[in-house]
């Protein structure tokens, strides 16, 4: 279980708190998904679990599977499993994928037999549909958005892991990119029951391919609203602001 | 790499893969296409290539050096320089396009660490009459602890039908880089192993030559 209890964060050196009382509880298994305009604190969230250092927990806890994750690495939260996929990844020249995964399994304590790496690897080139030699490429480099966002989903697929946090998946995706990167998080999903998702998205086209069991709308630091699947389909329909409108009128009646 | 040059002159007629340790002032005439050179210079010491043809070199060094790089007819280098220092350090590299049609890539990578004080001084020269060349120069030094650096770019064009590419970067390895890796669990020692080792090994090199690559990056993190 992934648990998030009154969580309090400031942006480093500034007094601009940016999460308030934020919680959130994720059972394993469950897919969720957060929603809000620009600004809300979505994106800093998912930095903020994977311990980024330009923000700092005031007061509150992160826990996974009853480990407090608050005062650990981003290394080590992610070798508990904790898997980011970024809105924007990083290009790195000179490292290549091979390297960087076989770095990462083994620090994992997984094998890194180079003949099953590589014919693990092709297999989920193949599934993504990226060329072979991808895996002997410097990280993103030459790549395009979506080239890079499947690069991210082959690294998800050889690490394994059991928590995973999507932050806005179809930036930069063309339709048929999006359904290819959708199609393999979905499968990877059926292979392994266990592994959560929190989806951070802006808009509910993702969600139209990788179902959530529940959708958060998230405002000023905090989720204001919890719904399922109708809850983005009114508020891609409405707009945020329209959406709370409704919210307001019902609590003052 | 223990082919030492003994003669200050040497010539290469024939396409193949060299390699050569320098320690003395040295010129180097390249009379064919594809070639490679793998170059280890030791000592201060100037360097002059000649070159009529496509070649790529690599240099590592941990001392100060001057290269000159003569691009004659057909010339298309890609000159990839590679330096690890910890003291007081200044390599001058200078591509002088001598003839029209010639392509000059200088990449410049360089570790500072400890108390080191790294520059580049990369120069691009098209006179004027060398139409169509192309002249590019991409130099970037990390600093490691207090070490400290300095890149000085510049491109002296007097043609106008010619084309002249510069970018620079200096400073510490980038944030956001060692957070993405650091999510895929990799440690920040292994980051940075990942990270120094890719600064040099932008293409393949052979093992010998990687090996002493190795060898110098293993000091800098033993530390």
């Amino acid at each position: 279980m992934f648990k998030i209890d009154k969580l309090n964060v400031k942006i480093k050196d500034t007094n601009k708190d940016i999460l308030k009382d934020f919680s959130l509880t994720i059972n394993a298994g469950e897919i969720h998904a957060i929603m809000g305009p620009n600004g809300v604190g979505k994106s800093t969230l998912s930095k903020v679990i994977m311990a980024h250092p330009d923000y700092i927990i005031e007061n509150g806890t992160i826990t996974y599977n009853d480990e407090v994750l608050n005062d650990l690495t981003t290394d080590a939260i992610a070798r508990k499993g904790i898997y980011l996929l970024m809105q924007d990844p990083s290009i790195i020249d000179g490292v290549s994928n091979s390297e960087a995964l076989r770095t990462a399994l083994k620090e994992k304590g997984l094998d890194t037999n180079l003949y099953s790496f590589i014919t693990e690897m092709k297999k989920e080139l193949n599934s993504l549909k990226l060329p072979q030699d991808t895996m002997h490429r410097s990280i993103n480099k030459g790549m395009s958005g979506g080239e890079r966002k499947k690069n991210e989903v082959l690294a998800l697929k050889i690490l394994k892991p059991s928590f995973i946090i999507l932050d806005e998946l179809d930036s930069g995706l063309d339709v048929d990119s999006l359904k290819v990167v959708a199609n393999n998080i979905n499968d990877y999903l059926k292979e392994n029951k266990d592994t959560s998702v929190l989806i951070i998205t802006h808009y509910s086209r993702v969600l139209d391919l990788i179902k959530p069991d529940y959708v958060h709308q998230m405002e000023d630091g905090k989720i204001i609203k919890t719904g399922d699947i109708t809850l983005a389909k009114e508020i891609e329909k409405t707009g945020y602001n329209r959406v709370n409108e409704i919210k307001k009128s019902e609590e003052n009646e | 790499m223990n082919n030492i040059l003994l003669d200050s002159t040497i010539s290469y007629d024939k396409e193949g893969i060299y390699k050569l340790t320098l320690n003395s002032d040295s010129i180097i005439n390249i009379n064919n296409s594809n070639i490679k050179l793998y170059l280890v210079t030791e000592n201060d010491i100037k360097i002059t290539i000649n070159i009529k043809g496509k070649v790529e070199i690599y240099n590592f060094t941990k001392n100060n050096i001057t290269v000159d790089l003569n691009l004659l007819e057909k010339a298309k280098i890609e000159f990839y320089q590679m330096t690890i220092t910890n003291n007081n350090t200044t390599n001058i590299l200078n591509a002088y396009h001598k003839h029209k049609d010639t392509i000059s890539n200088l990449i410049c990578n360089g570790i500072s660490y400890d108390k080191g004080n790294l520059k580049f001084i990369v120069n691009g020269y098209v006179k004027k009459g060398m139409i169509n060349s192309i002249c590019n120069q991409t130099s970037r030094i990390v600093n490691l602890d207090a070490a400290k650096s300095l890149i000085e770019p510049n491109l002296f064009i007097e043609e106008f039908d010619s084309l002249a590419n510069h970018s620079a970067y200096t400073g510490p390895f980038d944030k956001k880089i060692l957070f993405y890796l650091k999510t895929k669990g990799i440690s920040e020692d292994n980051a940075y192993k990942l990270l120094l080792k890719g600064l040099f090994k932008l293409n393949e090199l052979p093992k010998d030559y990687e090996e002493l690559i190795d060898k110098m990056l293993l000091e800098i993190l033993r530390r």
